[in-house]
Protein backbone atom coordinates (compact mmCIF):
# COMPACT_ATOMS: atom_id res chain seq x y z
CA UNK A 1 0.00 0.00 0.00
CA UNK A 2 1.70 3.68 -1.08
CA UNK A 3 1.93 5.80 2.23
CA UNK A 4 -0.33 8.67 2.01
CA UNK A 5 1.67 12.13 2.08
CA UNK A 6 0.30 13.06 5.21
CA UNK A 7 1.83 9.45 6.59
CA UNK A 8 5.25 10.26 4.88
CA UNK A 9 5.39 14.12 6.17
CA UNK A 10 4.61 12.33 9.58
CA UNK A 11 7.65 10.29 9.22
CA UNK A 12 10.11 12.48 8.00
CA UNK A 13 9.37 15.14 10.82
CA UNK A 14 9.94 12.69 13.54
CA UNK A 15 13.41 12.94 14.65
CA UNK A 16 15.62 10.06 15.16
CA UNK A 17 16.59 9.82 18.95
CA UNK A 18 19.20 7.27 18.08
CA UNK A 19 21.06 8.87 15.04
CA UNK A 20 23.92 10.95 17.31
CA UNK A 21 23.25 14.23 15.20
CA UNK A 22 19.94 14.20 15.62
CA UNK A 23 20.33 13.86 19.22
CA UNK A 24 23.32 16.33 19.50
CA UNK A 25 21.51 18.98 17.90
CA UNK A 26 18.34 19.22 20.58
CA UNK A 27 21.19 19.27 23.27
CA UNK A 28 22.85 22.06 22.10
CA UNK A 29 19.52 23.66 20.88
CA UNK A 30 18.28 23.47 24.60
CA UNK A 31 22.29 23.87 25.87
CA UNK A 32 22.45 27.51 24.14
CA UNK A 33 19.02 28.68 24.63
CA UNK A 34 20.12 28.04 28.29
CA UNK A 35 23.28 29.65 28.24
CA UNK A 36 21.77 32.78 26.14
CA UNK A 37 18.90 33.37 29.05
CA UNK A 38 21.18 33.51 32.17
CA UNK A 39 23.56 35.43 30.22
CA UNK A 40 21.35 37.72 28.54
CA UNK A 41 19.83 38.24 32.10
CA UNK A 42 22.67 38.85 33.44
CA UNK A 43 23.59 41.79 31.20
CA UNK A 44 20.43 43.09 31.28
CA UNK A 45 20.28 42.94 35.14
CA UNK A 46 24.08 44.24 35.88
CA UNK A 47 22.83 47.48 33.29
CA UNK A 48 19.46 48.09 34.69
CA UNK A 49 21.62 48.21 38.22
CA UNK A 50 24.45 50.10 37.04
CA UNK A 51 21.68 52.88 35.78
CA UNK A 52 19.42 52.48 38.80
CA UNK A 53 22.57 53.86 40.68
CA UNK A 54 23.58 56.48 37.99
CA UNK A 55 19.97 58.16 38.95
CA UNK A 56 20.59 57.81 42.88
CA UNK A 57 24.25 59.88 42.43
CA UNK A 58 22.25 62.23 40.44
CA UNK A 59 19.54 62.71 43.05
CA UNK A 60 21.72 62.89 46.00
CA UNK A 61 23.99 65.65 44.04
CA UNK A 62 21.01 67.44 43.48
CA UNK A 63 19.95 67.41 47.16
CA UNK A 64 23.85 68.32 48.41
CA UNK A 65 23.19 71.27 46.29
CA UNK A 66 19.94 72.12 47.28
CA UNK A 67 21.42 72.42 50.59
CA UNK A 68 23.94 74.34 49.86
CA UNK A 69 21.74 77.06 48.59
CA UNK A 70 19.80 77.18 51.18
CA UNK B 1 33.61 54.11 50.73
CA UNK B 2 31.93 52.61 54.23
CA UNK B 3 33.23 49.04 55.48
CA UNK B 4 30.04 47.77 55.16
CA UNK B 5 29.84 48.56 51.37
CA UNK B 6 33.41 47.28 50.74
CA UNK B 7 32.18 43.77 52.75
CA UNK B 8 29.27 43.56 50.77
CA UNK B 9 31.27 44.03 47.59
CA UNK B 10 33.98 41.16 48.44
CA UNK B 11 31.11 38.62 49.33
CA UNK B 12 29.47 39.58 46.05
CA UNK B 13 33.02 39.08 44.41
CA UNK B 14 33.56 35.78 46.14
CA UNK B 15 29.57 34.63 45.44
CA UNK B 16 30.13 35.24 41.76
CA UNK B 17 33.66 33.39 41.71
CA UNK B 18 32.16 30.16 43.21
CA UNK B 19 28.87 30.23 40.47
CA UNK B 20 31.36 30.72 37.87
CA UNK B 21 33.54 27.64 38.84
CA UNK B 22 30.89 25.36 40.08
CA UNK B 23 29.67 26.11 36.54
CA UNK B 24 32.58 25.47 35.07
CA UNK B 25 32.58 22.29 36.91
CA UNK B 26 29.58 21.21 36.09
CA UNK B 27 29.42 21.80 32.61
CA UNK B 28 32.81 19.67 32.33
CA UNK B 29 30.93 16.56 34.14
CA UNK B 30 27.87 16.67 32.31
CA UNK B 31 30.00 16.49 28.67
CA UNK B 32 33.04 14.37 30.11
CA UNK B 33 32.17 12.60 33.53
CA UNK B 34 28.19 11.47 33.56
CA UNK B 35 27.36 8.18 30.98
CA UNK B 36 25.38 8.95 27.92
CA UNK B 37 22.09 7.21 28.51
CA UNK B 38 21.78 3.65 26.83
CA UNK B 39 17.81 4.39 25.83
CA UNK B 40 17.63 8.15 24.43
CA UNK B 41 21.83 8.85 23.71
CA UNK B 42 22.86 12.44 24.30
CA UNK B 43 19.87 14.24 24.34
CA UNK B 44 19.34 12.85 27.67
CA UNK B 45 22.08 14.92 28.92
CA UNK B 46 19.68 17.98 29.03
CA UNK B 47 18.38 16.43 32.22
CA UNK B 48 21.64 18.18 33.91
CA UNK B 49 20.18 21.79 33.57
CA UNK B 50 16.68 20.97 33.06
CA UNK B 51 16.10 19.23 36.44
CA UNK B 52 17.85 21.58 38.33
CA UNK B 53 16.51 24.48 36.51
CA UNK B 54 13.00 23.40 37.52
CA UNK B 55 14.44 23.02 41.51
CA UNK B 56 15.39 26.66 41.07
CA UNK B 57 12.21 27.97 40.04
CA UNK B 58 10.57 26.30 43.38
CA UNK B 59 13.32 27.76 45.72
CA UNK B 60 12.29 31.06 43.87
CA UNK B 61 8.58 31.17 44.33
CA UNK B 62 9.27 29.97 47.81
CA UNK B 63 11.48 32.86 48.46
CA UNK B 64 8.24 34.63 47.17
CA UNK B 65 6.25 33.10 49.33
CA UNK B 66 8.36 33.58 52.28
CA UNK B 67 8.94 37.24 51.54
CA UNK B 68 5.29 37.80 50.94
CA UNK B 69 4.45 36.17 54.43
CA UNK B 70 7.50 38.55 56.03
CA UNK B 71 5.68 41.46 54.27
CA UNK B 72 2.33 41.01 55.48
CA UNK B 73 3.38 40.66 58.88
CA UNK B 74 6.40 43.31 59.31
CA UNK B 75 4.96 45.71 56.35
CA UNK B 76 8.60 46.06 55.67
CA UNK B 77 9.22 47.10 51.98
CA UNK B 78 12.99 44.80 52.13
CA UNK B 79 10.69 41.89 52.53
CA UNK B 80 8.87 43.06 49.63
CA UNK B 81 11.70 43.89 47.40
CA UNK B 82 13.24 40.18 48.14
CA UNK B 83 9.94 38.97 46.96
CA UNK B 84 9.71 40.56 43.71
CA UNK B 85 13.53 40.34 42.95
CA UNK B 86 12.71 36.45 43.41
CA UNK B 87 8.84 36.69 41.48
CA UNK B 88 11.14 37.69 38.49
CA UNK B 89 13.85 35.39 38.59
CA UNK B 90 11.63 32.54 39.02
CA UNK B 91 9.69 33.20 36.04
CA UNK B 92 12.95 33.29 34.10
CA UNK B 93 13.60 30.00 35.26
CA UNK B 94 10.16 28.49 34.65
CA UNK B 95 10.52 29.93 31.18
CA UNK B 96 14.05 27.94 30.58
CA UNK B 97 12.26 24.79 32.33
CA UNK B 98 9.08 24.70 29.53
CA UNK B 99 11.88 25.76 26.48
CA UNK B 100 14.11 22.88 27.66
CA UNK B 101 11.49 20.53 28.17
CA UNK B 102 10.05 21.03 24.81
CA UNK B 103 13.80 20.79 23.40
CA UNK B 104 13.71 16.76 25.55
CA UNK B 105 9.96 16.18 24.30
CA UNK B 106 10.16 16.62 20.43
CA UNK B 107 13.18 13.82 19.96
CA UNK B 108 11.77 11.59 22.86
CA UNK B 109 7.73 11.89 23.13
CA UNK B 110 7.51 12.98 19.44
CA UNK B 111 6.31 15.98 20.55
CA UNK B 112 7.12 19.31 21.48
CA UNK B 113 4.13 19.90 23.65
CA UNK B 114 1.21 17.51 25.31
CA UNK B 115 -1.49 18.48 28.16
CA UNK B 116 0.09 16.36 30.55
CA UNK B 117 -0.67 17.00 34.07
CA UNK B 118 3.40 17.99 34.91
CA UNK B 119 3.21 20.03 32.01
CA UNK B 120 0.55 21.65 32.56
CA UNK B 121 0.70 22.75 36.20
CA UNK B 122 4.06 23.92 35.42
CA UNK B 123 2.61 26.23 32.69
CA UNK B 124 -0.19 27.01 35.02
CA UNK B 125 2.99 28.08 37.60
CA UNK B 126 4.59 30.35 34.73
CA UNK B 127 1.30 32.11 33.91
CA UNK B 128 0.65 32.98 37.78
CA UNK B 129 4.17 34.56 38.16
CA UNK B 130 3.40 36.04 35.14
CA UNK B 131 0.34 37.53 36.70
CA UNK B 132 2.41 38.23 39.93
CA UNK B 133 4.85 40.78 37.91
CA UNK B 134 1.87 42.44 35.84
CA UNK B 135 -0.22 42.94 38.83
CA UNK B 136 3.45 45.05 40.25
CA UNK B 137 4.12 46.44 37.05
CA UNK B 138 0.10 48.22 36.83
CA UNK B 139 -0.45 48.95 40.20
CA UNK B 140 0.91 52.34 40.93
CA UNK B 141 0.87 53.13 44.73
CA UNK B 142 3.99 50.83 45.85
CA UNK B 143 1.82 49.74 49.29
CA UNK B 144 -1.21 48.66 47.52
CA UNK B 145 0.94 46.46 45.23
CA UNK B 146 3.11 45.13 47.37
CA UNK B 147 -0.16 43.93 49.09
CA UNK B 148 -1.98 42.11 46.55
CA UNK B 149 0.87 40.45 45.39
CA UNK B 150 1.65 39.23 48.64
CA UNK B 151 -1.38 37.65 48.82
CA UNK B 152 -0.75 36.32 45.16
CA UNK B 153 2.51 35.27 46.01
CA UNK B 154 1.13 33.23 48.68
CA UNK B 155 -1.60 31.95 47.09
CA UNK B 156 0.16 31.09 44.00
CA UNK B 157 2.71 28.82 45.51
CA UNK B 158 0.07 25.66 45.99
CA UNK B 159 0.70 24.81 42.81
CA UNK B 160 4.12 23.88 43.14
CA UNK B 161 3.45 20.70 45.25
CA UNK B 162 0.60 20.07 42.44
CA UNK B 163 3.58 20.31 40.29
CA UNK B 164 5.92 18.18 42.05
CA UNK B 165 2.76 15.31 43.05
CA UNK B 166 1.44 15.81 39.41
CA UNK B 167 3.51 12.40 38.35
CA UNK B 168 2.56 10.56 40.97
CA UNK B 169 -1.98 11.55 41.21
CA UNK B 170 -2.17 11.24 38.27
CA UNK B 171 -0.69 9.07 35.21
CA UNK B 172 1.71 11.50 32.95
CA UNK B 173 4.02 11.39 30.12
CA UNK B 174 6.67 12.82 32.03
CA UNK B 175 8.63 10.67 33.88
CA UNK B 176 8.65 9.99 37.99
CA UNK B 177 11.79 11.24 39.95
CA UNK B 178 14.39 8.98 39.53
CA UNK B 179 16.96 10.25 42.27
CA UNK B 180 15.08 9.08 45.17
CA UNK B 181 13.47 5.96 43.07
CA UNK B 182 15.29 2.93 44.82
CA UNK B 183 15.05 0.48 42.03
CA UNK B 184 16.07 0.82 39.07
CA UNK B 185 18.53 3.85 40.42
CA UNK B 186 20.25 6.39 38.37
CA UNK B 187 24.00 5.19 38.19
CA UNK B 188 26.34 6.87 40.41
CA UNK B 189 28.17 8.74 37.80
CA UNK B 190 24.72 10.82 36.75
CA UNK B 191 23.51 11.44 40.63
CA UNK B 192 26.70 13.01 41.16
CA UNK B 193 26.81 14.94 38.16
CA UNK B 194 23.34 15.80 39.24
CA UNK B 195 24.28 17.19 42.31
CA UNK B 196 26.88 19.05 41.23
CA UNK B 197 24.47 21.13 38.77
CA UNK B 198 21.59 21.53 40.90
CA UNK B 199 24.62 23.58 43.20
CA UNK B 200 25.89 25.40 40.58
CA UNK B 201 22.24 26.35 39.75
CA UNK B 202 21.51 27.13 43.04
CA UNK B 203 24.80 29.74 43.22
CA UNK B 204 23.41 31.12 39.48
CA UNK B 205 20.36 31.72 41.71
CA UNK B 206 21.95 33.28 44.52
CA UNK B 207 24.12 35.52 42.79
CA UNK B 208 20.69 37.08 40.81
CA UNK B 209 19.09 37.23 43.81
CA UNK B 210 21.24 39.37 45.35
CA UNK B 211 21.95 41.60 41.93
CA UNK B 212 18.10 42.00 41.37
CA UNK B 213 17.35 43.00 45.27
CA UNK B 214 20.08 45.32 45.42
CA UNK B 215 18.39 47.01 42.41
CA UNK B 216 14.72 47.25 44.12
CA UNK B 217 16.65 48.68 46.78
CA UNK B 218 17.82 51.43 44.26
CA UNK B 219 14.90 51.91 42.94
CA UNK B 220 12.87 52.21 46.20
CA UNK B 221 15.42 54.35 47.36
CA UNK B 222 15.40 56.84 44.59
CA UNK B 223 11.42 56.45 43.93
CA UNK B 224 11.54 57.86 47.67
CA UNK B 225 14.14 60.69 47.05
CA UNK B 226 12.23 61.62 43.84
CA UNK B 227 8.94 61.96 46.20
CA UNK B 228 10.62 64.32 48.35
CA UNK B 229 12.03 66.26 46.04
CA UNK B 230 8.52 66.52 44.48
CA UNK B 231 6.81 67.33 47.40
CA UNK B 232 9.75 70.27 48.54
CA UNK B 233 9.54 72.30 44.88
CA UNK B 234 5.10 71.82 45.45
CA UNK B 235 5.65 73.44 48.70
CA UNK B 236 7.62 76.11 47.58
CA UNK B 237 5.71 76.82 44.46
Amino acid sequence: MNESSAARWRRQATPDASDPFVSVGFLIAAGATTVIGLVGYTVMLVERLASARARREELQTADRDSQRTE
Amino acid sequence: MTSSVVQGRARLIALVTATVVVSAVALAMMIFYAPTDRVQGVVQRIFYFHVPMAWVAYLAFFVVLVCSVGYLWRRDLRWDAMARASAEIGVLFTTLVLITGSLWAKPIWNTWWTWDARLTSTLVLWFIYVAYLMLRAYTPDLERAARFSAVLGIVGFIDVPIIHFSVEWWRTLHPEPVVVRPDPQAPPEMLVTLAVSLVAMTLVYATFLVLRTALERTRDENREREQRRALEEASYA
